[in-house]
């Protein structure tokens, strides 16, 4: 019956052992995201409405301004179906990325007083915002139908896509979730660097307004590629180019690897610096 | 051997120091790092950082069923040796086996959230405390019952009075079944009567064999439930022994008080008191058979406080007692020959003579107390001063608190006493 179970200094864990910790931290990964779930929407008197609310309002600014103020070229959709795709996979990856930045130090009160797995903390914001992501999508289908947009058969993959969004989501907050336990200026540098990624991505704007010359550079970033496969799923529109699916698939495995070993390296001492 | 948990070379360093106190920043960390690529000396907070070891060079083991106390002054390491063995922080050196489930509980409610229902937390303190979601759901209806909030427990927990929540949390860690539980100082929050039921708790774990490490400051409860005192000093163990009485009594009253920790005191291998008006030749206490009481005794077990004199000169205002005081330092009571009626005064007469003194039954507490010996002239002159006098035995009490079933440890008070109670028909 009885499980060994050895603690040693970090410098002597593996990397499998963080993979395997992982799976171990199931049930409590569940009941965090529960958690987190359930405190978000159990005090507000619009409840899960607010997940679509953001979306929604967002896009109507982006209509004003980017149609009637500024008569952007129409993309291939209607452009509060393409505003509206764009955001709901853009607003999944902030919110993800940010919580799971923040999860150490919001959860500081549960990892000095107990041990866990640390390695699922960073995983609940992206598992609960996808709650929020999926509710999104559900409204882009009505919003889609409203405006006449034929759907694809490629809108199996949509569920695809948002999981490869929260993956990659886990991957940054792997590394960063701990840099911001030891460094708070990671959280202050953040919301700015992921406002710059935005207006740098095609969310808001169609690709097609980038000059040619640097438009594949701009079709590496992660997030044109995720906004891109989301459209070409469900709105049929061009599909992200294979430099950037490829770019961005190694880079997830880098951000990984990376993130492991960083994970890895500071989560033993994390509570005496935290 | 199998241990259930076996310490080796465990060590743990800490950084103490300017950048400690501060909030660091990636600015210090860059320029530490450029300094250090550009191999100049350690600048800037790294300089004006020291390290230390909180912990060094700890192994002990432990096996299955023990229950061992932790004890050291604040700051002597015994928290962070806690935190080491609940895996919430690393060690720097050496490793720690742990056979068996392990559960922690460094306080009481982790992670209980406020908007949440006394079921949703039930769940989830359960679970972060290590047990599965099924063994919660199977334990569900015995955790409210326990916690005595059973109609509130559909009710978010910020509606809860801090007892309530107090109750459920601690209903949820008694349900806890680990095979090794590692307790810090829960007991330290809450009321006597909550403390009583954590302590209760802990018996009936420790008699179903598991191994409890438990660190806290209170001796009593060390002494009452562990069979076994690891002390911790500076980071390292200093004592380790299965005889908890004699570490905690050590503990209490340093190595000097516990080597004067004794029930009698006689000259002429212990200094000599002697005046114009009399030579002590022993204080002591004793049984009602006449020997010396060196043991802990039940607090209704006879004891009596006994001064043998050499008399040689009478005088009106000669009088003597003792004072108890007990580990908090505080004076029980005093007594003295001349506290009844003249007419009750025990008689000096020149020559040996013996006073005695019943200590009273059934009212001190639970713990180790001091007994200092009064000797003096009424209003004139101390030979013998309470407070100031090395004129002391002890004596240790330790349970018959009562025999009442619902009264079973010490009970918070100075003393305890068992007051009868009467119902009269109105």
């Amino acid at each position: 019956m009885s499980v060994a179970k050895i603690i040693k200094p970090i410098d002597d864990r593996r990397l499998a052992e963080e993979v395997r910790d992982l799976w171990r931290g199931r049930g409590i990964l569940a009941v965090l995201i529960r958690r987190d779930i359930a405190v978000r929407y159990r005090q507000a008197a619009l409840g899960i409405l607010w997940a679509l609310l953001q979306p929604i309002v967002t896009t109507a600014i982006f209509t004003i301004v980017f149609v009637v103020f500024m008569r952007l070229p129409s993309p291939d959709v209607p452009y509060p179906v393409f505003a509206f795709s764009g955001l709901v996979i853009w607003l999944y990856f902030n919110r993800a990325v940010t919580e799971g930045t923040l999860s150490l130090v919001t959860n500081s009160s549960l990892i000095t007083k107990v041990y866990f797995p640390r390695i699922v903390v960073p995983l609940v914001a992206p598992c609960s915002a996808a709650l929020d992501c999926l509710l999104g999508i559900a409204a882009l289908v009505v919003i889609a139908l409203l405006f006449q947009v034929h759907l694809q058969w490629t809108a199996v993959f949509v569920p695809f896509v948002v999981l490869f969004v929260g993956l990659f989501a886990y991957a940054v907050g792997l590394c960063l979730a701990p840099l911001q336990a030891i460094y708070r200026d990671i959280g202050i540098l953040l919301p700015f660097a992921l406002q710059i990624a935005m207006y740098l991505s095609p969310v808001a704007y169609p690709a097609s307004i980038v000059p040619e010359a640097v438009r594949w550079l701009y079709r590496l970033s992660p997030i044109a590629v995720m906004v891109d496969a989301m459209r070409w799923a469900l709105l049929g529109s061009e599909p992200p180019s294979a430099a950037g699916v490829a770019f961005t698939l190694v880079l997830t495995a880098l951000l990984f690897w990376a993130g492991l070993n960083i994970f890895r390296r500071l989560e033993g001492t994390l509570v005496d610096r935290i | 051997m199998t241990w259930a948990i076996e310490a080796r070379g465990l060590g743990k360093q800490y950084v103490r120091g300017a950048a400690h106190h501060r909030v660091l920043t990636l600015r210090d960390a860059f320029s530490e790092w450029a300094g250090r690529a550009a191999g100049k000396p350690r600048a800037g907070p790294a300089a004006a950082t020291e390290q230390f070891w909180a912990l060094k060079d700890v192994s002990f083991a432990i096996e299955p069923g023990e229950v061992v106390g932790i004890i050291g002054r604040n700051g002597s390491g015994k928290s962070t040796l806690l935190k080491i063995v609940s895996q919430i922080t690393a060690p720097t050196t050496g490793e720690v086996r742990l056979n068996g489930r392990t559960g922690t509980l460094l306080e009481v409610g982790t992670g209980f959230h406020f908007e949440l229902t006394g079921r949703e937390n039930v769940f989830l303190n359960g679970t972060i405390l290590g047990m599965q979601r099924a063994e919660i759901a199977r334990k569900f209806d015995e955790i409210v019952a326990f916690s005595g909030v059973e109609d509130f427990i559909d009710t978010p927990v910020k509606r809860y009075s801090s007892g309530m929540q107090m109750r459920l949390a601690f209903a949820v860690a008694a349900h806890l079944e680990p095979e090794i539980l590692v307790i810090d100082e829960v007991l330290a929050v809450g009321d006597a009567e909550f403390q009583k039921k954590c302590l209760g708790k802990m018996e009936d774990l420790s008699r179903t064999g598991r191994t409890i490490l438990f660190v806290s400051h209170n001796m009593n409860a060390i002494d009452q439930l562990c069979g076994r005192v690891i002390w911790i000093n500076g980071g390292a163990v200093i004592e380790d022994s299965r005889d908890a009485y004699a570490v905690t009594t050590r503990y209490l009253f340093g190595e000097e008080g516990a080597s004067a920790l004794k029930a009698e005191w006689r000259p002429p291998a212990d200094p000599a008191l002697e005046t114009e008006y009399f030579a002590l030749r022993s204080f002591r206490i004793r049984d009602a058979a006449g020997q010396t009481i060196t043991r802990p005794i039940r607090n209704d077990e006879q004891a009596i406080a006994e001064v043998v004199l050499d008399v040689k000169k009478t005088h009106p205002g000669l009088n003597f007692g003792y004072s108890i005081v007990n580990e908090s330092g505080v004076r029980v009571y005093w007594t003295l020959t001349t506290d009844q009626d003249p007419a009750h005064w025990p008689k000096l007469e020149c020559g040996h003579s013996i006073l005695t003194s019943a200590v009273p039954r059934r009212l001190l507490n639970q713990g180790l107390f001091r007994l200092e010996l009064h000797a003096g002239i009424h209003n004139q002159m101390w030979f013998s001063q309470p407070g100031a006098t090395p004129y002391a035995v002890f004596l240790r009490i330790a349970g018959g608190l009562s025999d009442s079933p619902y009264w079973t440890t010490a009970r918070s008070g100075v003393v305890a006493p068992v007051v009868p109670w009467t119902a009269t028909r109105a």
